[in-house]
């Protein structure tokens, strides 16, 4: 748990996700959903960016948790 | 569907219950507070980013321009994954620095520079401004769409509902926000009343995007299968760029825009920097502002679909999220939609005119009345100030509003304003990132951005609404075509947002490079930079406040004692360091803090410089080897931290030091010559006393000789002669004698008290009573005729000198018995009495007594309270009481009452 927990804590991992998110979310990542044309865009965009919200909630616990245990010990 | 007074009596009510809970939560209860400190509150404020231009405008932009409205949430979703790295940087500065607003923030990391701070804040006022017009504008806008029923007593609410807009936004803004003056800029009630109209602007805008897919449709797949059947072609609005082409620069350039006016919109920075409470509640924003952003931005697409499919006009596509409800026929939705967009534009109006108020105050309306001195008296009023700036802000905004119209400005006024907000992010992030980063570079950096953002937006924008500007925007400057500010430099691949927004950042991070790198900058600001960069590295509390007893004093002991027997024996040496211990007050520890160990070590050097001198002791001190390597640099760490606090450069640090260096030599160098100065008065006045003692008893003692003659000779006359002189000769003769005597008994008197005087106090446990009783046999064998009854209390034992003891009794006793012997029933008591919280011992008689008002002179020599006619006397003996009982260091007081008697209290 604590090595999940500083994994996502780290520096390193928002660096990564930041550029990972901003890779995603631009050419030519983006150009793949849009010439599928219909409204594939739609859930491209909604679903990368749910998952996104998702990883950073496991993100902000982390931190959360990592605090609280700092400030025990 | 609703009349206009039915939708303002609505707004006012809304209004009036977030008013009731910003009071309660002011009012600090454990409840609120713990409402107000929650990261939900912190996280939700933050939504202050979604105004009524995304909340109305999204459907519009998504009309026009596809899915290119996401960019403006995906943004901040993305830059938010760093926000613990960059947003704690930020709010701990804040803390250490009591920031208060975004141009406060760049002013104090570029060495606290007025100018920064000026031209922020005038950029931050010319790039929201136009903002809190476009809100102006939709509660207007929608409030003509809600009420499009009125009756004929109703229609004046709707004619003036700008007006009563604009004047609710500013009342509600100088009671939630700037009611008082907070040094800490947090208004937690406002903030929590901004969380919930984030609340429910999400509630009213889902349950539209609800009741549309849900209700009025069988989900996303019916409603767009259905809008297919309308032969509407979604390919083409459901894309990237939607009908009209948008390349991929303006994606990116949207996506970086909105990732920087997540943090550095004005009223972004208020509510995320300013407002927070806790670093920690930025790690629950992280998840949650995404989460909300997500959740409002998810039915956008399919509210603007249905729209189109209903057949609304795609110039109306801003108010399709409250026409959809009124066309379906659910009033009590579009009014809780209404609610939603009002809520939307309130909030951003009072946390922008409220931080905008703030930086107009503090960084231009301040400083220019410092600078005019007439106006000085306007300081006094800082609240006023800030009223007047709310006012200032707000009424402009709504000039604005009404003077542009639906002009292409007012239009484009969110990008704009995000492009404005642009300007500041290489400022702020190099100045918590790069140490470099000085004020000159970050004032040409300011100047260059703001004027090419200026230049390549704001005046085509200028020209668009056809204002001015028009032929330059067209032709570019004396027809420079190279210049045009559409197309600077020949740049017309991109769109006009996107050019603008690459020169100005070009021109920006050039500047602050170029200018950081060729321009040193001042140590202060050096410190700053330093403190700013590094703000992370160390804990909230300065290392020299820290009270870990982490350090052993035991094995420092033996070091600071082994550098003392250099200088002094080892036994001294061991009393040097105790003493200095005892006086740092770490007697008895055992562990010591760094801060405790280095002021150990001043005051050891102290006492060793007193027998070596300041600058030997200070050298072996420094030689003694006391710190380990770590201990020195977390030394170090500790005066480099004492330096960033006391906000002085080194040099000022130093010329203080020396400044209070010589000034405790000069203080210390007075106190010594004062001393030497009383030290030789007090060997003038010993000597000059004891010549005194010398003359007067010498003259009193051969005074004696020629009064003997004179006495002698006067008794031999009246004896040897007495036949031969008549009777009047006789009498004179009589008088010579009384008179000489009478000097004689002077004389005596005065040798007693000058003996007195000399006579060492030698103190042995005695019985005063039984000396008493001496001194009364001996008047009694002295005046047998005389009948005074004596009381004397037994066991009257003290420590004193037996001699002076007696010479004190004599005299008390002696005026007793002499004053109260003409009497009926003369009385003298001796004993001892409780009063004023001690034990004295009281001769009392109830004799002639004296008068209280004369009590203040009873002690002095040669001072009688009565004549010699009444009483004899030399008006010695009370002097001599008064000196013996000094002597002791008692105190005596009388007591009496004329005719009553008196008493005589004291103390040995």
């Amino acid at each position: 748990m604590n090595r999940v927990v500083s994994f996502f804590k780290t520096r390193s991992f928002a660096v990564l996700l930041f550029h990972v998110g901003v890779l995603l979310f631009n050419w030519p990542l983006l150009s793949l959903s849009n010439e599928n044309g219909e409204t594939s865009v739609f859930s491209y965009l909604l679903i990368t960016w749910a998952l996104i919200v998702v990883v950073l909630i496991v993100v902000g616990q982390s931190i959360k948790h990592s605090e609280e245990t700092d400030r025990e010990s | 569907m609703f009349s206009p007074l039915t939708v303002l009596i609505v707004l006012l009510v809304y209004f009036g219950l977030l008013f009731l809970l910003a009071q309660w939560v002011e009012g600090k209860s454990k409840l609120s507070t713990k409402i107000a400190g929650s990261p939900l509150v912190y996280g939700l404020s933050l939504a202050v980013y979604a105004t009524s231009w995304t909340y109305y405008g999204s459907v519009g932009k998504a009309v026009s321009s596809g899915m290119l409205f996401t960019t403006v949430y995906i943004g901040p979703t993305l830059i938010i994954i760093l926000w613990w790295q960059i947003m704690r940087r930020m709010v701990r500065i804040k803390n250490r620095y009591r920031i208060t607003s975004i141009a406060d923030f760049i002013s104090a990391r570029y060495d606290r520079s007025l100018t920064l701070a000026a031209l922020a804040a005038c950029a931050a006022l010319v790039g929201t401004t136009p903002y809190i017009a476009l809100q102006i504008k939709s509660v207007v806008a929608t409030f003509n769409v809600i009420a499009g029923d009125p009756g004929p007593t109703s229609s004046w609410v709707r004619d003036q509902i700008g007006p009563l807009a604009v004047i609710m936004m500013i009342a509600f803004t100088i009671m939630f926000g700037v009611r008082k003056l907070d040094p800490t800029e947090r208004h937690q009630g406002m903030i929590t009343a901004v969380a919930v109209e984030s609340l429910v602007k999400l509630t009213a805008f889902l349950a539209c995007g609800i009741f549309v897919t849900y209700i009025a449709h069988n989900g996303v797949a019916d409603l767009f299968s259905d809008t297919r059947a309308m032969g509407i072609d979604l390919d083409k609005i459901i894309s990237l760029s939607g009908q009209s082409e948008t390349p991929y620069s303006t994606w990116a350039t949207y996506l970086l825009l909105s990732m920087s006016a997540i943090m550095f919109l004005p009223r972004q920075f208020h509510v995320a920097v300013i407002e927070n409470s806790n670093e920690k509640h930025i790690a629950t924003a992280m998840w949650l502002f995404p989460l909300y952003v997500l959740l409002i931005t998810i039915f956008v697409m399919p509210i603007a679909v249905d729209g189109l499919r209903i057949g609304f006009a795609k110039s109306m596509a801003d108010t399709f999220v409250l026409k959809l409800p009124m066309w379906y026929n659910r009033p009590w939705l579009a009014l809780f939609v209404y609610i939603g967009g009002v809520s939307a534009a309130v909030s951003m109006v009072m946390i922008s005119s409220m931080t905008l108020s703030t930086m107009l105050t503090n960084h231009i309306l301040l400083p220019f009345i410092s600078a005019v001195k007439p106006l000085g008296f306007l300081r006094r009023h800082l609240i006023k100030l800030k009223w007047f700036g709310v006012t200032l802000v707000i009424l402009t905004g709504y000039w604005f509003d009404v003077a542009v119209g639906d002009s292409f400005m007012l239009v484009n006024m969110g990008m704009i304003s995000f492009a404005a907000a642009l300007q500041f992010a290489p400022c702020m992030l190099g100045g918590i990132f790069w140490e470099r980063g000085n004020k000159m570079g970050a004032q040409l950096a300011l100047m260059g951005g703001v004027g090419v953002w200026f230049y390549t937006l704001v005046v085509p924008a200028f020209a668009g609404s056809g204002w001015a500007f028009e032929s330059l925007t067209a032709n570019g400057p004396f027809g420079i075509a190279l210049l045009k500010p559409e197309a600077l430099f020949g740049m017309a691949t991109m769109d006009p947002l996107s050019q603008s927004v690459f020169w100005s950042m070009l021109i920006n991070i050039g500047l602050y490079v170029v200018g950081s790198m060729l321009f040193e900058p001042k140590a202060t600001g050096m410190t700053l930079a330093r403190d700013f960069v590094n703000i992370l590295e160390h804990s909230g509390k300065p290392l020299y406040m820290s009270g870990e007893a982490t350090i052993d004093l035991t094995s420092k002991t033996k070091k600071i004692v082994e550098t003392l027997t250099h200088y002094v024996d080892s036994h001294d040496a061991g009393g040097m360091f105790v003493s200095s211990v005892r006086r740092v007050g770490l007697s008895g520890r055992r562990k010591v803090s760094l801060n405790e160990l280095a002021e150990l070590l001043g005051e050891v050097e102290k006492t060793l410089s007193g027998a070596v001198g300041a600058a030997e002791a200070h050298s072996a001190i420094m030689s003694a080897d006391v710190y380990t390597d770590e201990e020195r640099a977390k030394l170090s760490n500790m005066y480099a931290e004492i330096l960033a606090d006391l906000k002085l450069t080194p040099g000022e640090l130093k010329r203080r030091v020396d400044y209070y260096k010589e000034r405790e030599t000069l203080l210390s160098r007075q106190a010594s010559e004062l001393e030497n100065r009383v030290k030789a008065r007090t060997v003038d006045l010993e000597a000059a006393n004891k010549e005194l003692e010398a003359f007067s008893y010498s003259v009193s003692h051969d005074l004696r000789a020629p009064l003997r003659s004179i006495d002698g000779f006067s008794q031999a006359l009246v004896e040897d002669y007495g036949d031969k002189l008549d009777a009047e000769a006789l009498d004179f003769l009589d008088r010579v004698r009384n008179a000489s005597q009478r000097m004689g008994e002077l004389i005596d008197d005065i040798l007693a008290l000058s003996r007195m005087t000399r006579m060492e106090v030698e103190r042995e446990p005695i019985d005063l009573g039984e000396i008493v009783l001496e001194i009364i046999q001996t008047i009694r064998e002295r005046e047998p005729d005389t009948k005074v009854e004596i009381e004397i209390q037994a066991g009257l034992k003290t420590d004193a000198d037996p001699r002076l003891a007696k010479l004190l009794l004599e005299n008390l006793v002696g005026n007793a018995w002499k004053f109260s012997a003409g009497g009926d029933s003369p009385k003298v008591t001796f004993g001892t009495e409780e009063a004023f919280g001690t034990t004295w011992f009281v001769v009392r008689d109830n004799g002639a007594g004296f008068d209280m008002q004369y009590a203040d002179k009873l002690f002095q020599v040669f001072c009688r309270l009565h004549t010699q006619d009444e009483f004899e006397g030399t008006g010695i003996g009370l002097a001599i009481v008064d000196r013996v009982v000094r002597k002791h260091g008692g105190d005596i007081r009388a007591e009496s009452e004329l005719g009553q008697g008196a008493a005589f209290f004291f103390t040995l």
